[in-house]
């Protein structure tokens, strides 16, 4: 994550001190390039399939009510800030997958916007590293929900930490899930 | 565009699926794309005037945007756990 952190703050320094022309198209290709690659992570998990088979009806129910949860109550956004809804439910749809969401919607929409769905989907992601194992005495689902599309990857140890195996599973369904619904309700929305 | 990048989503998973490119793990491509164009998004973000002057303001736009949704996620979640959810631990 500092890693990224870093590119977007030499991305920003190089901007305003030096003047080159980036053509549309590397952008463009570039994030096809990144989609791609995580389509052949995700695909090449050959466990995965079968796993997700046992605790589908669980998974769904998880996945459907985190989304409508991150849409419904981040778009109540647009009550706080200057955000229309297609912007707060835009910024809301990354879940956690900040790189993704932010690279996207600085692609389709505008950077300005990119770049608050970078920093929400950041903020995400650090107060799920806080926030799963207090909320997980109370409820595991509720949990692994704050994850979002990261309870696949980066937050997956979290959880499996702070709940049990059959959490742990959802958790990681939910979040391929949502993995997959990122681009698909971002190409959506914008 | 839009359109471009979900097939290159579904064939990224169909070409994982069929086992193929596992060497392209190594390079680490998810990554080093992602810092690319993170890089290019915040050298956007720099070169725009205007938009400078915002950035107080992304900080706490993003901040209502995570809170709200990860409440609502909680909520929804919880709930369904709470009174629907009957599968219990195998």
């Amino acid at each position: 994550m500092i890693l990224l952190l870093s590119a977007v703050v030499a991305g920003i320094i190089s901007g305003i001190y030096f003047n080159v022309y980036i053509p549309n198209n590397l952008t463009t290709i570039l994030l096809m390039f990144l989609v791609f690659s995580v389509g052949v992570d995700i695909g090449s998990e050959e466990k995965i399939l079968s796993k997700l088979k046992i605790n589908m009806k669980n998974i769904l129910f998880q996945s459907i009510l985190t989304i409508l949860g991150s849409l419904i109550f981040g778009s109540l956004a647009i009550f706080f800030t200057d955000l229309n809804l297609k912007e707060a439910l835009g910024a809301s749809a990354g879940f956690g997958w900040y790189s993704l969401s932010g690279v996207m919607i600085s692609n389709l929409y505008s950077p300005v916007l990119g770049a608050i769905s970078f920093t929400a989907n950041v903020i995400r992601e650090i107060l799920a590293i806080i926030l799963i194992p207090l909320v997980a005495k109370w409820s595991p689902l509720g949990a692994a929900s704050i994850g979002g599309a990261t309870s696949m990857d980066t937050m997956l140890g979290v959880i499996a930490k702070s709940t049990n195996k059959e959490t742990t599973l959802i958790a990681f369904g939910q979040g391929v899930i949502l993995s997959l619904s990122v681009p698909v309700l971002i190409t959506i929305i914008f | 565009m839009m359109v471009g990048i979900l097939i290159a989503f579904l064939i990224g998973i169909f070409i994982g699926l069929k086992g193929w490119l596992k060497w392209l793990k190594k390079i680490k491509p998810v990554l080093w794309s992602t810092v690319l164009l993170l890089f290019f998004m915040g050298y956007e973000i720099g070169n725009d005037d205007t938009l400078l002057f915002q950035i107080k303001e992304i900080g706490f736009t993003a901040l209502y945007i995570a809170v709200f949704s990860i409440i609502g996620s909680i909520l929804f979640t919880s709930i369904y756990e709470k009174f629907f959810k009957k599968e219990k631990t195998k």
